[in-house]
């Protein structure tokens, strides 16, 4: 074989890579609706709060997260039959927000009730965890605008946790929209797009 | 020590359809017919004689299941093709330094 060929074979394998993993992105609906989910129950915690129905905290908070876990759970599964290919990259960003979903339940419902967490803070930790979520998933696939929403949500973990109080709820479901919805329609976009190329 | 014949390895990834469908598959865990078949533009035909030679050499797997009724076939790379592709890659890297 010859020097030239194998530079060609190089660069033919290194196109097909590329060009397969442009197929496996993710289709953005997963943080459409966490995103959704999470910013109704922060506004709404916030007005329950100011009209002083703080029993309803609770159940909204549960229904909310378990609708959320449910989705996932079965969208899941969908995809796994839906998928004309699974890719290592989609499994590993997969699991990413799978843990930090878990993370962020277990300190909603647990770390606030036994005492490890004051609820003041509970925004602030979650950000910081939106944060490392999107970092991640901008590392792996190449998304640099993704980057700068991580900091964004990191900026406002620390901002929130030096001037900590009510508004902190709201601004966060804002955020949520802002910074967890609309890049969520971003890649839903981008996906639709993707498939109209593809067939 | 390595439980392949090198020379073999090179014989079969060599070709540009196999070679294709060792990328495609190095990329994901598991890969659809029609979608390796989409990907490197090839026929029906001439992708199962492809892919039949590469399973023959253990160096993919292939597994049959239904979605929504309808039979399809998903490929995936074994530990041995991995290895066979590795190493194919490498030895195009020695040949440019």
């Amino acid at each position: 074989m010859k020097k030239e060929q194998a530079i060609n074979d190089l660069n033919y394998i290194k196109q097909i890579i590329e060009d397969t993993k442009k197929t496996t992105v993710d289709n953005g609906i997963g943080f459409i609706i966490w995103g959704i989910i999470v910013s109704i129950g922060l506004v709404s915690t916030y007005f329950l709060i100011i009209t002083k129905n703080f029993t309803l905290t609770t159940p909204i908070w549960t229904i909310l997260i378990s609708g959320g876990w449910i989705y996932s759970i079965i969208e899941s599964i969908k995809k796994k039959k839906r998928n004309v290919i699974r890719s290592y990259t989609d499994k590993v960003v997969g699991s990413v927000w799978a843990s930090l979903g878990v993370v962020m339940t277990i300190l909603g419902f647990y770390a606030t009730i036994v005492g490890a967490l004051q609820y003041l803070y509970l925004a602030s930790f979650m950000a910081l965890q939106v944060g490392i979520g999107f970092f991640i998933t901008a590392t792996i696939f190449k998304q640099n605008y993704m980057i700068v929403i991580a900091i964004v949500w990191w900026i406002s973990a620390l901002f929130t946790m030096a001037f900590p109080g009510l508004y902190v709820l709201l601004a966060m479901g804002i955020m949520m929209l802002l910074f967890q919805v609309a890049p969520g329609i971003y890649i839903y976009l981008n996906y639709k797009s993707q498939i109209i190329e593809d067939k | 020590m390595k439980n392949y014949d090198y020379q073999a390895i090179d014989d079969l990834i060599h070709s540009r359809i196999r070679l294709a469908i060792m990328s495609i598959l190095l990329v994901g865990e598991d890969a659809e017919f029609n979608f390796i078949k989409k990907k490197i533009n090839a026929t029906d035909g001439n992708l199962s004689v492809h892919l039949r030679k590469l399973d023959e050499a253990k160096y993919i797997s292939v597994k049959k299941e239904f979605i929504d009724r309808k039979p399809v076939s998903k490929y995936s790379l074994t530990e041995l093709g991995r290895t066979a592709f590795e190493d194919y890659i490498k030895k195009l890297e020695e040949m440019i330094k």
